[in-house]
């Protein structure tokens, strides 16, 4: 049997954000029930019967740089982490926010004071204790700067942290923040005893799986972890990891049926899987990609300049060479098409013009180009090179000659942070399913991931107001209006949302995708999957 | 004989203090450093304050003047202390001792495979040159000669492997559970690993067996009434040796750096593939720890090689 899942755009919008609404707009507190919370065996759903060998085998795609708390150390770390460690929520299928550590929270009034109530009787796999004491301590570390927590600014905004007794958390902020149960369904944000890795380096947590033996370089081995809050509904008993770097080593051991589950499948990979046999491709709209500039200096520093290129780029062909036509092609604020944050105006503003970006042009004091640039990419993923081809076409065709520059990944991470570049290809940072994520886009140290020398202080306002106000019309027009600024200034421009895909044999049952900036998220639903005959 | 070998030895040390000086500069001039990788390597991720990559970057001794660093690594190594490796925060000869293992057994397979076969056709289209046998085994060795290794590798995992499923496509199987397990799983990327070595055994067997065959010796070995069989075994064969060595020295440290690809095909958790990692992610130590032990291995074959020839032709001198 063959199967594609294709993600429609719009099908992740999930009861996560309308809650959230409430939660954030409501006068009265919300209490969030325990009711959302089931990720479904799906026992009674279309495969056989359960398996007697729950050991899922899995060709993973890095061997994860390392365990920072609270660090954004990519994909790889995220999904283990996902396995192996709890926050208070989490994401349920459809991305949206659920219980975790925590059975239910209150908001109060104000917004400024998040009350969550611990299950009884949590543990960490090590056996020891959970206590609120635990989260505190964690929350309190993800505040430090020097920590380098993704999250860092968010959890800085706690003023104090109360604990009343060994289940009660309280959270006393310094402003509103709508976004905060998102944030702390990241991931990444997960609660970590006093020693959060062990000496072998594995990450301990309360998560619903435990790694029991780590060759590094080879693989994980995880087994259930019995003092996981919902151990009875985890129906996996354990996860073999073997590290695949290279993706056609794990196409072939996928199809081979030596693993059965793999991650980070290249949109090159996609025609090969959806005609496999006893194979399901599962694909959705993945992170933003966005072409960035280094403002500081020359033509890039004049706002018209950067106007021309944007209307000089065919992002539907970038879309074509990028993701085969899996993503998105979406220019405008990075904020996903199914979100209602989305405005397709703004997104479609920039649409291919060449005349116009002649004019530009013109206007900025550059008549025919007639400057050269150099492109920053990379050649050890998929999609970066092949974009970086189209764009160095388009701007010649108005006169600005490009000069790719690839090397390793490490190459353009050291120039994209000391803003050794023009041109980079790039992506605003996203973690979270929430307009309010756009900060990371405009607003922090000079890091990759941003434009080098954006202008900050022409966003910062709007984007703390922003992240303080509530979902609902006023919170559209403030990101609305973000967005005409952004149509003026062109920090970057975005050509739209990568793709994003997992492969699993048949038998796997319960896997849910999730979409857009929390796509590598997708494993926490591991904890409630099995294996069928 | 002593004091060669120990000149010999002593040239050697110059030699890898050469190439850890010369890697560690080149290591250094490339953009990007493990800190930032650690923090921003993976792809999707990377918002990180700069004040954490300076914390990491200071509390892993980076932030130290270059040749402050070159000294404190070379004094380390004086004592036999290879470091840390930066990703793993564990001593690197506890890092590669593993991957060496896995890739010195196939190396040590590819030998098997390569010099039995390698000297077996050598051999055989040596004894009977111009023949159908000769003119069949001499184009194999062509073919197997002028085809690069991955392009076998790949041949061999995708046809035997995943069409014929004789031997896994892939994969690896810890040689603690089970040496049987771990033989399958090695067979395939050897036997990938195995053919350039093979090529050039038999090509060299083949050439000096046609030429010491022509030696007045041989023809007067024959002139007493020797049998053919004791002429080839006494006369030609052990005489032919001499350059299949050297040659078959020599690949060994072609063998090693092959190995990086044909480790990746097969997802074999080789040295190979641990040096490519520890590049990426700027892992210094790790990367000079296998470069010193590749640069030993070879600067070792080399003399064990040297030393064998004079073992088998008494006439060579120091």
């Amino acid at each position: 049997m063959e199967t594609l899942n294709t993600r429609s755009p719009r099908a992740g919008r999930g009861r996560g954000a309308r809650m959230l609404a409430l939660a954030g707009a409501a006068t009265m507190a919300v209490t969030l029930g325990l009711a959302g919370c089931a990720s479904g065996s799906n026992s009674g759903g279309s495969g056989g019967g359960t398996a007697a060998d729950q050991t899922l085998t899995i060709g993973f795609s890095a061997e994860p740089p390392g365990f920072k708390t609270g660090v954004d150390q990519g994909s790889a770390n995220r999904q283990l982490i996902t396995l192996v460690r709890r926050g208070l929520l989490s994401y349920g299928p459809d991305g949206d926010v659920v219980p975790a550590l925590a059975s239910d929270y209150e908001v109060s009034e104000d917004g400024l004071t998040y009350t969550f109530t611990l299950r009884d009787g949590l543990a960490f796999s090590t056996g020891d204790e959970l206590t609120s004491e635990d989260v505190k301590r964690t929350f309190e570390y993800l505040a430090v700067p020097e920590n380098g927590a993704a999250d860092q600014t968010s959890f800085a905004n706690i003023a104090s942290i109360d604990t009343p007794d060994e289940t009660t958390v309280v959270l006393n902020l310094g402003e509103p923040q709508t976004a905060l149960p998102k944030i702390i369904a990241n991931p990444l944000n997960a609660i970590v005893p006093e020693e959060s890795v062990d000496a072998d380096g594995v990450p301990i947590g309360a998560g619903p799986f435990m790694v029991t033996e780590y060759k590094k370089g080879v693989s994980y081995t995880l087994e259930a972890d019995p003092a996981y809050y919902d151990a009875d509904e985890v129906e996996l008993d354990e996860i073999e990891m073997t590290f695949m770097a290279d993706a056609q080593t794990r196409v072939k051991a996928l199809v081979s049926g030596q693993v059965q589950f793999i991650d980070y499948v290249p949109a090159a990979d996609y025609a090969t899987l959806e005609s496999a046999s006893g194979v399901t491709l599962d694909t959705a709209h993945g992170l933003y990609g966005a072409l960035q500039f280094n403002l500081t200096e020359g033509p890039l520093a004049v706002p018209e300049v950067r106007q021309a290129i944007a209307y000089a780029l065919d992002l539907e062909a970038i879309n074509e060479v990028g993701t085969l036509g899996y993503g998105t092609s979406n220019g405008g604020l990075p904020i996903p098409e199914d979100s209602e944050y989305y405005d397709e105006e703004q997104a479609t503003h920039f649409a291919q013009d060449v005349d116009k970006a002649k004019e530009l042009l013109a206007e900025g004091g550059y008549p025919d180009g007639g400057f050269s640039l150099t492109l920053l990419t990379n050649s050890q993923y998929f999609g970066h090179s092949e974009r970086a081809q189209v764009i160095k076409s388009d701007l010649e065709e108005i006169g600005i000659s490009v000069e790719i520059e690839t090397g390793d990944y490490a190459n353009q991470i050291a120039k994209g942070n000391s803003g050794s570049y023009d041109l980079m290809i790039g992506g605003p940072p996203a973690a979270i399913n929430d307009p309010s994520a756009l900060t990371g886009a405009f607003i922090g140290g000079p890091t990759f991931v941003r434009s080098f020398g954006i202008d900050q202080d022409l966003y910062a306002g709007l984007l703390d107001e922003g992240a303080k106000t509530a979902d609902g019309p006023e919170r559209e027009a403030i990101y609305r209006e973000l967005g005409e600024i952004y149509l003026e200034d062109v920090p970057f421009v975005t050509w739209g949302q990568g793709a994003a895909a997992y492969a699993y044999s048949d038998k796997l049952e319960g896997f849910e995708m999730l979409s857009g900036p929390i796509v590598y998220s997708s494993m926490y639903s591991l904890a409630g999957a099995r294996l069928t005959d | 004989m002593i004091r060669y070998i120990l000149l010999r030895l002593g040239l050697g040390v110059v030699t890898v203090w050469g190439v850890v000086t010369a890697v560690f500069l080149a290591l250094h001039a490339v953009p990007g450093g493990p800190a930032s990788i650690i923090l921003q390597g993976g792809a999707g991720g990377g918002d990180v304050n700069p004040a954490a990559v300076a914390a990491l970057e200071k509390e892993l001794g980076l932030d130290r003047p270059l040749l402050v660093q070159y000294v404190t690594y070379l004094g380390d190594l004086v004592r036999g202390d290879l470091g840390d490796s930066i990703k793993y925060s564990a001593p690197v000869t506890e890092i590669i001792a593993s991957p060496l293992g896995n890739t010195v057994i196939l190396v040590f397979l590819a030998l098997v495979i390569g010099g039995v076969v390698g000297l077996s056709f050598g051999v055989l289209s040596g004894n009977r040159p111009g023949s159908i046998l000769d003119r069949v085994l001499s184009g194999l060795i062509s073919v197997a000669v002028s085809t690069p290794g991955f392009v076998i590798a790949i041949f061999l995992s995708l046809v035997i492997g995943l069409s014929l499923g004789w031997f896994p496509s892939l994969g690896y199987r810890d040689p603690a559970d089970g040496f049987g397990p771990f033989l399958y799983h090695a067979f395939l990327p050897s036997l990938a690993l195995s053919f350039g070595f093979l090529a050039i055994v038999g090509r060299v067997t083949r050439t000096s067996i046609l030429s010491v065959r022509r030696e007045d010796w041989v023809r007067t070995a024959r002139g007493m009434g020797l049998s053919g069989g004791r002429v080839f075994r006494r006369h030609v064969f052990r005489n032919a040796m001499n350059p299949v060595v050297t040659v078959a020295g020599l690949q060994l440290g072609g063998l090693l750096g092959a190995t990086v690809l044909i480790e990746q095909v097969f997802n074999w958790p080789g040295i190979g593939g641990t040096l490519l990692n520890a590049i990426n992610g700027r892992d210094y130590p790790l990367v000079q720890g296998i470069v010193i032990v590749f640069a030993v291995v070879f600067i070792l074959t080399n003399l064990l090689v040297d030393l064998l020839y004079r073992f088998l032709d008494p006439r060579v001198e120091a």
